[in-house]
């Protein structure tokens, strides 16, 4: 009886120990989409969005392959006809030294716009041949990415530093074939850098 | 806002015009025709915004070798809707056309180094004394798109290192380009400029000045939930810098591991929509 009551005991510890386990590898694999970032404190913020780029450009390759090709713009911008009258701008007329240099391109002939008119018509021309190129060098670099990936790592758990501090594992790494592993919770991770931030991976 | 008001003052233009064009002579007609037809060939592009943004950038291609230091901060937009800022300080150093160095601390206090010397890209992160190096050939360009797309760094503003930023500008789908008015930005005189594309407003502050530079650049993902901004500000532009032999070689700290970098794996999901 004793003994019964030991290995249930046991069992609910392992089952306790395996549940945090469980849940601490699942808060490591939401906050992974953005590179690992949620749960670096600060009770899970997010520290992603599409604002942390810094550009703005349309990201040229995303994570995961786009279903279908951006549309091409309807219709290009069109070219640039008049200087805006002088009424139309706050404090214009402090800017006199520079809007006589300007003026160059305000006394432009009807030709010379006509002829701008093409080129830009031109060189809108080569930017979408170059925007096509572009995505069919996306669809051949997701594939090598793909096979990239494949043959590296076969889990897809990882988890930021501040959620592997908070795991309680052993700090002892083990250097293997120019590596660094770390073994917590019977899973071994790999030391890996994702960006600048120094990450923990499941490695099988 | 602006295109508003643009929109009622044509519309009070036209009016006038036709009110006073019933009894006046054909020579009148023609001069109120012609302002009005000015003001309606006033498109979003504005022709001065655009020799703005090009004089800066020829400025920056110009200048084989430059450091800037900026502030940057941007918003994230939380679940419950909550916009919380974040930022970082970054000190960046180019030459072109391969190299790099960027040194960066978020505010949080952590620490990391990037260094792109044209043949490797360095990271290394001083808390860890751990760094990851991957092979990188190629322009600079290249090498911070594929930092940024593969191995998942940030290098915000990161098309002003190319050698032809206003390329950059009107290649993104530039739908868009005003000048709003004189501004002062920690007090440099400056043009405000608003520009847009279908994904982003991008506002930009160029300095009036022999040589213009950005002063700040306020980006807004205005189809993204919440609008979150992207804001730097320019704290130091140097032209002329002075350059130390193995600045852009990255030596590994003693007692340093070397890691990989990690690369999500893309989503297969599609993959079956093609096998099908």
């Amino acid at each position: 009886m004793k003994a019964a009551g030991s290995n249930w005991i046991l069992a609910m510890v392992v089952v306790a120990i395996a549940g945090l386990l469980v849940a601490t590898v699942a808060d490591a694999r939401r906050g992974g989409g953005g590179g690992g970032m949620r749960g670096m404190g600060g009770g899970g913020m997010s520290r992603m969005g599409p604002a942390s780029r810094g550009s703005f450009q349309r990201p040229q390759s995303q994570p995961s392959r786009p279903q279908q090709r951006p549309s091409q713009p309807q219709q290009r911008p069109s070219q640039p006809q008049q200087r805006p009258s002088q009424g139309d701008r706050a404090q214009a007329g402090t800017q006199q030294d520079r809007a006589n240099q300007r003026d160059e391109l305000g006394s432009r002939s009807e030709g010379d716009r006509q002829e701008r008119q093409d080129n830009w018509q031109e060189n809108q021309d080569d930017r979408q041949d170059f925007r096509e190129e572009r995505w069919d060098d996306i669809d051949d670099h997701y594939d090598d990415r793909q096979d990239w990936y494949e043959d590296r790592w076969a889990a897809g758990a990882y988890v930021s530093v501040s959620v592997w501090g908070t795991m309680g594992c052993s700090g002892t790494a083990i250097h293997a074939n120019g590596l660094v592993y770390y073994d917590c919770n019977g899973l071994r991770y790999e030391q890996v850098m994702r960006g600048t931030q120094v990450t923990y991976i499941v490695v099988n | 806002m602006f295109m508003e008001i643009r929109s009622q003052k044509l519309a009070c233009l036209l009016w006038i015009s036709v009110v006073l064009a019933l009894p006046a002579q054909a020579a009148t007609e023609v001069v109120v025709d012609e302002e009005i037809i000015e003001i309606a060939q006033a498109t979003d592009i504005e022709e001065e915004a655009l020799f703005i943004v090009k004089a800066m950038s020829e400025v920056l291609a110009a200048a084989n070798d430059f450091d800037y230091q900026i502030e940057t901060a941007f918003d994230v937009v939380q679940q419950s809707g909550t916009k919380i800022e974040f930022g970082a300080s970054r000190q960046i150093q180019v030459s072109r056309p391969a190299r790099m160095r960027m040194e960066v601390q978020q505010r949080d206090g952590t620490r990391s180094e990037v260094v792109f010397d044209g043949e490797n890209i360095w990271a290394y992160v001083p808390e860890q004394n751990v760094y990851a190096k991957t092979e990188q050939h190629g322009d600079l360009i290249e090498a911070i798109e594929y930092a940024v797309d593969e191995l998942g760094m940030e290098a915000p503003l990161q098309s002003l290192v190319s050698a032809d930023f206003y390329e950059t500008v009107l290649d993104s789908g530039l739908t868009r380009a005003l000048w709003l008015e004189d501004s002062v930005v920690a007090g440099v005189p400056c043009d405000h400029l608003l520009l847009s594309n279908d994904y982003t407003d991008f506002q930009l502050w160029i300095s009036q000045a022999d040589e213009p530079v950005l002063q700040r650049v306020v980006i807004t993902y205005r189809h993204s939930p919440g609008e979150p901004q992207f804001q730097a500000q320019f704290i130091e532009w140097n032209f002329s810098p002075e350059r130390k032999k193995g600045q852009f070689k990255f030596a590994p700290p003693a007692g340093s591991n070397q890691v990989r970098f990690y690369v999500p794996a893309p989503a297969t999901n599609l993959d079956q929509e093609d096998e099908q």
